[in-house]
């Protein structure tokens, strides 16, 4: 009885978000055998959110993306909403007979969903594409339709490359309208395709949708819960993203923030000189405060469920010695995460260089004026002017350079983890002396080293994440940023990166150690006139997309506004500020 | 005392006074055979009073030494090498010596054929008084004893050249020796490395530096007879200022052991710019190139003041197009940019030889100058000295006005750009 009444709730349910949605049924698919277990057995869900008429898509058949590349499928934001969007009611019982409310032990919020529907500008990153910035460059670029272009939607939207059949490298204009891919960047953009693989009915690769629910597809093992599993099972055998551990989720965001050949994500200097917004450095939890997030950290959670989970779980970033309860997590997260951002510059660097790398989309050839410093050559040419009071060049004066945001902050970071930042320049002498040796250098001699150096960064980041940070540290770690932006002539990037880093750390202290008032005072104006960082407070504007009713509400990066800032900065100034906090701090 | 010993004295002291003539422990040797390179003796043996310090007045015969070491700023372009900047671009290139003492440096700022680490014999300190006669005239050692008398002046410039006297006669051959510096040849040249340590970047317009040099000579006799003589300047400057160019870009595109890309081809403001939105800074736009690649500097120009000046010449222009579209695109293989600069600068060759019997259309070019899109600055800056040059002799009172507003000092690449959008409004 319980069970059929729940079956009719869910196929209502599924009318109803169809309905909101403008598609008809079929789009969404009907609930597999593992979710009508769920449901049969602790959970029922409210009405879904109003929030998913915010996209009104016209559309009624848009079409289905075929499988492809021997990768799992992308089943698409509908099959998360069942769960994610507006909350599931009920239990769920883990090892040992604890039963847990699902709605109170926050360990999923169920309502992920809203959240990025709402505020997560991943959101708007297909709908971007139709604007005029994007329509302008499309121009300069010879492309006529942007959002078909696979060089764009390799980030602009989470769909993977190889479920979008192209010709000549535009995407099929009716595959385009499909929400899946048009609502940019969604759940499985960042936690991965989550279908199961199947050649001929055998099944190949195991996707993680089945067994991420609470409970999975039989055969169930009770002892070992989806939560529980180390994150290299969930990603090895599931392909579920590692987004927890600080150096993997910073891997996964800057494969487009900075970018990566293998999957096609490549800002080209072409690109960026038809009109695309330059890409800032990437702080990984300044980044993630912006997103906003749309889970509960871990530390927020009830004692109880900390405490179950630390005792279950295979993860050994919360073993006893890699978790302490009281440390800073968001500090050692941006520690990982900035040398894990250095690690992937280096390796995109190398790659760009080596043209033997495969990718999804239409290579450029060497020299990619992208992959170095913007400002080595984008600056007015003046005198006196502040990059001529910098320490001469390590090389030859007049060479393209790396760019120097990624290791302002990973220097600091590895620091904290022993490494003095000789031994960091020890570590890249011969991507130095590559560069230093001509232009651009060469495959052979550049796209090597810098390999085995990210390769080396990034088993630091790993190194990071595993080290809690104590309060004392923090404080410590403030006073070392304060050291390098007081006593170095920093770019405009690096500098950001330093404010950037110090207010999170000055957060996760919750501005609580000596003279934070002080300090606040004269990082706040600083902060605001120079670095600011809010993705919310950018020009409202409207876009229309293929297949919607009406237009989609955007915020649009404006680069009237932000580019003078970068014009103006002086590091004079910005170097004062940092004395007088160094002075606090001591 | 009898007559015969009187003749026997006048003529040994004649023949005293001849031996100790300047220059004379090196008696002329036949121009035939010249095994030995020309030396430099220095500014000091042309600055006798007699000869060329007779502190005439300014363009006066035998005061060219006079007006140089005076006027012309040639004469302190080896004390510059003592000053802040010099010192700040070896610290920077991080060489132990001093610039005074670089031999890279020492090629211009004192003569092409000056040698560090062999200072000329007769005058040891031949550094110390910058770019003097020689280093524009040429090693004086196999000339300078025959140079004052008639019979030099019937010799051919070819003859000269080969007793170690540049060409500065002919338009071409001065064009010549001064793109010798001013843009550079192969082993003598500002490239992005010394540019980026410090050092001016060069952008040179005959026409415009003529104009500005102090010059030394006569300038009655380089325009008798010649009433278009700056559209000449500035077309003979085109042929030799472009041929110079390429002749260095092939080597540096060819020669491995150069750096490549060399960004002193390229249009500096192309990449020096703050980052700008298209909205607040207009820009020329790419044109063909693809957008963001590095676009072809100083010397872009060349390809459309040659379809003026040769438009019959379709083998140089299909050359210059073909370098031009390489340089613009963005790939920059070695081997087929050395290639066609090579082969353009060897078609080139010729037509300095034989340009100009009746000089260009000065107003007409001008007018096709104006006519074709805005550019990068370099260009547009050579495309204004360019409509300067050839409306001199005939200039409308409207341009007199705006160029006016320019001074070539101080180069503004905003206020060449105000005055073409001025010239060009229909």
């Amino acid at each position: 009885m319980l069970r059929n009444m729940c079956v009719l709730l869910v196929s209502a349910l599924a009318l109803a978000v169809a309905g909101m949605m403008g598609a008809q049924t079929p789009t969404i698919p009907p609930p597999t055998r593992a979710q009508e277990t769920v449901l049969s057995c602790a959970v029922e869900m409210p009405s879904p959110n109003p929030l998913l008429t915010l996209f009104q898509p016209g559309n009624k058949d848009a079409p289905r993306a075929i499988t492809g590349g021997g990768q799992r499928p992308y089943l698409g934001f509908r099959s998360c909403l069942q769960c994610h969007n507006s909350g599931i009611h009920g239990q769920i019982e883990l090892p040992g007979g604890v039963k847990l409310d699902l709605m109170k032990e926050q360990w999923v919020l169920y309502n992920e969903f809203p959240i990025w529907a709402k505020d997560d500008k991943h959101g708007q990153a297909y709908t971007v594409l139709l604007n005029e910035r994007s329509k302008a460059m499309g121009k300069l670029l010879g492309v006529a339709e942007v959002h078909r272009d696979q060089r764009c939607l390799a980030c602009h939207t989470g769909f993977p490359l190889a479920e979008m059949p192209a010709k000549d490298g535009l995407v099929d204009a009716d595959l385009v309208k499909n929400l899946d891919i048009n609502l940019g960047v969604s759940c499985e953009g960042c936690h991965g395709p989550s279908g199961d693989l199947r050649t001929e009915n055998r099944l190949v690769l195991k996707g993680w949708k089945d067994p991420h629910l609470l409970q999975p597809t039989l055969p169930y093992d009770k002892t070992k819960p989806w939560r529980f599993l180390s994150p290299k099972e969930k990603a090895d055998e599931y392909g579920f993203i590692d987004v927890r551990s600080p150096a993997p989720k910073t891997k996964l965001c800057v494969s487009c923030h900075i970018g990566d050949v293998e999957q096609g994500r490549i800002v080209t200097h072409e690109m960026y000189a038809s009109g695309h917004p330059p890409l800032p450095g990437f702080e990984i939890e300044t980044f993630v405060n912006q997103l906003p997030r749309h889970w509960a950290e871990f530390s927020t959670k009830a004692d109880d469920v900390q405490d179950l989970f630390i005792k279950y779980t295979a993860d050994p970033l919360y073993s006893e010695k890699s978790y302490k309860k009281k440390s800073l997590h968001r500090t050692r997260s941006l520690l990982a995460g900035a040398v894990v951002a250095s690690s992937e510059y280096l390796r995109y660097a190398g790659q760009l260089a080596d043209e033997t790398i495969k990718s999804p989309v239409k290579r450029d050839t060497w020299p990619e004026l992208a992959a170095f410093d913007c400002y080595a050559c984008h600056h007015d040419l003046k005198s006196p002017s502040w990059r001529q009071m910098r320490k001469p060049p390590v090389g030859t004066p007049g060479r393209p350079a790396l760019q120097e945001w990624p290791f302002a902050l990973a220097k600091i970071a590895l620091k904290f983890d022993g490494v003095s930042p000789t031994e960091v320049d020890a570590k890249l002498a011969d991507v130095h002396k590559a560069l230093a040796a001509l232009p651009f250098s060469t495959t052979k001699d550049f796209a090597k080293p810098a390999q085995t150096a990210a390769a080396w960064l990034y088993a630091k980041g790993r190194d990071l994440e595993k080290k809690p940070v104590t309060r004392e540290q923090g404080v410590a770690i403030l006073k070392e940023i304060a050291v390098v932006a007081s006593s170095e002539v920093l770019d405009y990037d690096s500098a950001r990166q330093l404010v950037w880093a110090f207010q999170v750390i000055e957060g996760d202290l919750k501005s609580d150690y000596p003279e934070a008032k002080k300090i606040a005072a004269i990082l706040g104006p600083l902060g605001k006139e120079s670095f600011h960082l809010d993705l919310r407070a950018h020009r409202k504007g409207a876009t229309a997309v293929p297949g919607d009713k009406q237009e989609r509400k955007t915020e649009e990066l404006d680069l009237e506004t932000v580019l003078p800032i970068m014009s103006r900065y002086e590091p004079a100034r910005f170097q004062e500020r940092f004395k007088e906090i160094a002075a606090l701090l001591k | 005392m009898k007559p015969w010993t009187w003749l026997l004295f006048v003529g040994c002291f004649a023949t005293f006074l001849y031996l100790c003539r300047p220059g004379a422990s090196s008696p002329p040797v036949p121009l035939t055979e010249q095994a030995t390179t020309p030396r430099l003796l220095g500014a000091g043996s042309c600055a006798a009073a007699a000869c060329h310090n007779g502190n005439f007045a300014h363009g006066q015969a035998r005061s060219e030494y006079t007006f140089w070491i005076t006027r012309d700023p040639h004469a302190r372009a080896y004390e510059v090498l003592f000053n802040e900047r010099s010192k700040s671009i070896q610290k920077n290139l991080q060489r132990t010596i001093s610039a005074h003492e670089e031999q890279r440096c020492l090629s211009c700022h004192v003569a092409p054929a000056y040698v560090e680490t062999k200072p000329p014999e007769q005058a040891p300190q031949f550094k110390t008084d910058g770019v003097s006669c020689e280093s524009c005239h040429g090693p004086a050692s196999q000339w300078i004893n025959e140079h004052h008398l008639d019979a030099w002046q019937t010799r051919k410039p070819a003859e000269k050249q080969r007793l170690g006297m540049n060409d500065t006669r002919s338009l071409a051959g001065r064009a010549q020796v001064c793109a010798t510096c001013h843009v550079g040849m192969p082993g003598i040249e500002v490239d992005h490395d010394l540019i980026a340590a410090g050092h001016p970047r060069l952008h040179f317009e005959l026409a415009a530096f003529h104009a500005h040099l102090p010059r030394h000579w006569p300038d009655a006799k380089d325009r008798a007879g010649v009433a278009d003589f700056e559209e000449r300047l500035w077309a003979v400057g085109q042929l030799a200022t472009t041929h110079a160019a390429l002749e260095l870009l092939a080597d540096r595109a060819g020669n491995k052991s150069k750096p490549w890309p060399e960004f002193a081809e390229f249009d500096c403001g192309a990449c020096h710019h703050d980052l700008k939105s298209s909205r607040e800074q207009p820009r020329p736009g790419f044109a063909k190139r693809k957008a963001g690649s590095l676009s072809w500097g100083p010397q872009a120009f060349a390809s459309i003041s040659l379809r003026q000046l040769l438009p019959d010449h379709k083998p140089l222009h299909d050359a210059l197009s073909a370098l031009r579209g390489k340089m613009d695109t963005g790939d920059l293989s070695r081997e087929p940019i050395a290639r066609d600069a090579t082969q353009a600068a060897r078609l080139l060759r010729p037509t300095l030889d034989s340009l100009l019997p009746a000089g260009p259309h000065g107003n007409k070019i001008a007018l096709d100058l104006l006519e074709s899109p805005r550019a990068a600055r370099d260009e547009e800056t050579q495309r204004l000295l360019a409509i300067a040059a050839l409306t001199t002799s005939n200039r409308p009172a409207a341009l007199q006005k705006s160029l006016g507003m320019l001074r070539i000092s101080a180069y503004d690449p905003s206020a060449v750009q105000r005055v073409l959008l001025e010239l060009r409004k229909p």
